[in-house]
């Protein structure tokens, strides 16, 4: 029976082009099954997800599981917690090809769960949402960024964020520069402060997705979100102008000395220590850090001197100064074959209180709760909180998360190698749209 | 009276004279095996003295500056956040008992196994060897998805049992090729008198081979326990309750948002961690010199 299934996931995972062609008429069989009917049953359910232990999604959604299991006997939440991505992702993909995934559990927006979607595991949140009440509550751009390339939306999502650069005053001060309007100007920008004698950019190579931003910057301004799209399936190609762009910008940067000595080796929270520490003139990260950038948490001559700066835009953008990347983390996506009225009632009872009480944590959440800023915040935090008001329509997706993995992989190397100058960009782009050719309609169309 | 092994008193003395004539050769000798030694000592015994001195070490202090320079001052914050945040005792137990449980496994199936190829013989024992050994070259990746489905079927998923017979298994080629190497010295006259002296199978393995075999046993104990205990395939893919992780899966709980790992935190609880391993290896290493020393050439 099990094995039945496996080879049902394997041959829906095949359809998967002809389904995604459909387009919107897909989401039809799952729409009926948000409205399951019946007995609430209590008993205990499963969460795999992949959060830090003691962040604040995991100790919220606790507190809320106890709540609810003091009122339904029977019922408990068990969490199957692996904090570190890459084993998480071995961890989900072997259950999901035992066909083993508890009720809930944690996803990407990837080309593994758009398959699973595809063949009826998760069942449609949207309408969900809509049937619980609380879809209005929820940022759009939070949404967005949890739908697939059909538009349909599986997950829901726990975490929101604004990605921003932050910058040092007064090293920009000190190599007489401004803030850049363009992502041109960041060329020379970087070669002026690495002239006086700073890191340009602090980044953390060794975890690779904050490199991996940047290859994004110039196709979204030049072309929007539709290259991603279509750049993944193999429909475009690196070679095409964005990716062009992309490839002789990062090179210009890596030329200018833009990022530090060993970056491709430097750590998460080494390059932000770069950063607060005042060596290093900018740092590319998103509002979750505000805790640790935006208030007295930073060393004491930092207070006045720290800034930020959204995305900027090039010549010709076709997208806005107030669109960038806004994740909304990593989604929960509810298994459809155990969806009952039990687990239907539980997300309920918990999205309804859910963001009131992250919004408790000073984090900007999901919904358009105001967050409450803690008492050692520098007055940076409440402007960083603003700007996700501002948002615009169109949504940054992070490469890292629509790329097939032997492609993401490969692209990770070659821009260490792109930016390091070990290859010229032509190198770079013929290399990686042979990678995409080979793998991508392997992965899409399989 | 007479030391007589000694030749004579003035031996020594004759011998002393060319020593002083060409001192050097050996003076060099020895200088560099000496440094060789403390080169390696070096080597060895660095990366755990870093690891001691990082996890006492002020988080912020390390952040911002070299990771590899002395502290500026100790502190013992990391071990009490580390001890906060994980549930570093429970790993230790659920490690010791899943190292433990299929170390035994492992010792068992191999001993036995070696002793029905090597000792007893049967017809295509050539085979069943060959099929043993052929498990060295299955990679452990490929077994992951099969394995999760039997295990789930058995209802053994999510219990130590499912991380200790893959662990056991994956050995058991090399852990049977030391047993059948060991059984081939053992003469075969021991067991001829024993079977003249009325012993059947079980007795000459109970009497005979296991006694003789101790030597080998802790080589393969020590040669697998350090991976087992370091496993983190099985442990991560099998487990899933939290009260049954492992050290390795436990250190996960240090990885912040986004991969924003607390470094110092999980160097003090490696420190925590590593420290029952090493006496286990200590223990054996000893157990192994008297284990060769007592071991069958000498009976």
């Amino acid at each position: 029976m099990k094995r039945k299934q496996f080879l049902a996931l394997a041959a829906g995972a095949a359809t998967v082009p002809v389904l995604a062609a459909c387009g919107g008429t897909s989401g039809g069989a799952s729409s009926t099954a948000a409205a399951v009917e019946g007995e609430i049953e209590p008993r205990p359910i499963s969460w795999l997800l992949s959060r830090p232990a003691n962040g604040a999604v995991i100790s919220i959604v606790s507190a809320l599981a106890e709540e609810y299991a003091a009122e339904h006997e029977g019922f408990s939440l068990e969490l199957i917690t692996t904090p570190d991505r890459p084993s998480y992702i071995q961890k989900y993909e072997t259950l999901a090809a035992a066909n083993e995934l508890p009720e809930l559990f944690d996803t990407d927006a990837t080309p593994f769960a758009a398959k699973l979607a595809s063949v009826d595991r998760m069942i449609d949140v949207e309408d969900l949402l809509t049937q619980l009440g609380v879809i209005e509550d929820f940022r759009p751009a939070a949404l967005d960024y949890q739908r697939f390339d059909d538009g349909s939306l599986h997950m829901i999502p726990l975490e929101f964020g604004v990605e921003l650069f932050w910058y040092n005053k007064a090293l920009f001060e000190d190599a007489g520069v401004e803030v850049p309007t363009t992502l041109e100007e960041m060329v020379p920008l970087c070669e002026a402060l690495a002239a006086s004698g700073v890191t340009p950019i602090a980044v953390g190579g060794a975890d690779a997705w904050p490199l991996e931003r940047y290859v994004a910057y110039q196709p979204f301004r030049l072309a929007g979100p539709e290259y991603i799209t279509a750049l993944k399936q193999g429909d475009a190609a690196f070679t095409d102008d964005p990716g062009a762009a992309s490839a002789r910008w990062l090179a210009a940067l890596g030329e200018a000395g833009a990022f530090q000595e060993g970056f491709s080796s430097v750590g998460y929270a080494d390059a932000q220590a770069l950063f607060t520490s005042g060596r290093a003139a900018m740092y590319n990260m998103g509002t979750w850090e505000l805790p640790n950038l935006a208030t007295t948490e930073l060393p004491e001559e930092m207070h006045e001197r720290i800034g930020f700066f959204t995305l900027p835009v090039t010549d010709g953008s076709v997208t806005g100064p107030d669109e960038f990347v806004a994740p909304s983390g990593i989604g929960v996506a509810v298994n459809a074959q155990t969806y009952d009225p039990l687990v239907r009632d539980f997300l309920g009872f918990v999205l309804a209180r859910y963001p009131e009480e992250y919004a408790k944590s000073g984090l900007l959440g999901p919904t358009g709760i105001e967050p409450a800023v803690p008492d050692n915040a520098l007055p940076l935090y409440q402007e960083a909180i603003d700007v996700a008001a501002e948002l615009g329509d169109a949504t940054l997706m992070p490469w890292d998360t629509q790329l097939d993995p032997s492609t993401n992989s490969r692209l990770q190397q070659e821009l260490v190698l792109l930016v390091q100058g070990d290859i010229t960009p032509e190198e770079f782009l013929t290399t990686m749209d042979d990678t995409l050719t080979k793998n991508a309609p392997k992965y899409f169309e399989d | 009276m007479h030391r007589s092994p000694l030749p004579a008193d003035g031996s020594r003395d004759r011998t002393a004279p060319p020593r002083r004539r060409r001192p050097s050769p050996l003076r060099i000798s020895t200088v560099v095996s000496r440094v060789l030694i403390a080169a390696v000592l070096v080597v060895q015994v660095y990366p755990f003295l870093w690891l001691l001195q990082t996890s006492l070490r002020d988080r912020q202090d390390f952040a911002s500056a070299n990771p590899f320079s002395l502290p500026a001052q100790l502190t013992f914050d990391n071990v009490v956040r580390a001890i906060e945040q994980g549930d570093l005792l429970r790993n230790i137990l659920n490690s010791l008992l899943i190292t433990g449980g299929a170390c035994l496994l492992l010792v068992v199936c191999g001993m036995a196994g070696a002793y029905a190829i090597a000792v007893l013989g049967f017809r295509f024992s050539g085979l069943a060897k060959g099929l043993f050994l052929l498990g060295i070259v299955v990679p452990v990746q490929v077994a992951l998805v099969p394995l999760f489905i039997d295990y789930s079927r058995l209802g053994i998923l999510d219990t130590r049992a499912a991380v200790i017979i893959p662990l056991a298994g994956f050995a058991l080629p090399m852990a049977l090729y030391l047993f059948l190497s060991f059984y081939s010295y053992i003469p075969r006259e021991l067991y001829e008198a024993a079977t003249l002296d009325g012993a059947g199978p079980y007795r000459i393995f109970a009497r005979i081979t296991l006694p003789m075999s101790w030597n080998t046993v802790v080589t393969v104990v020590m040669v697998n326990a350090i991976f087992i205990w370091n496993d983190f395939i099985f442990a991560n893919t099998f487990l899933l309750s939290e009260e049954l992780k492992t050290i390795p899966l436990g250190l996960q709980n240090y990885i912040g948002a986004m991969g924003n790992t607390d470094w110092t935190a999980t160097f003090a609880a490696v420190s925590i961690t590593v420290t029952p391993l090493l006496l286990v290896f200590l223990v054996l290493n000893r157990a192994m010199i008297y284990g060769l020393e007592s071991g069958a050439s000498k009976g």
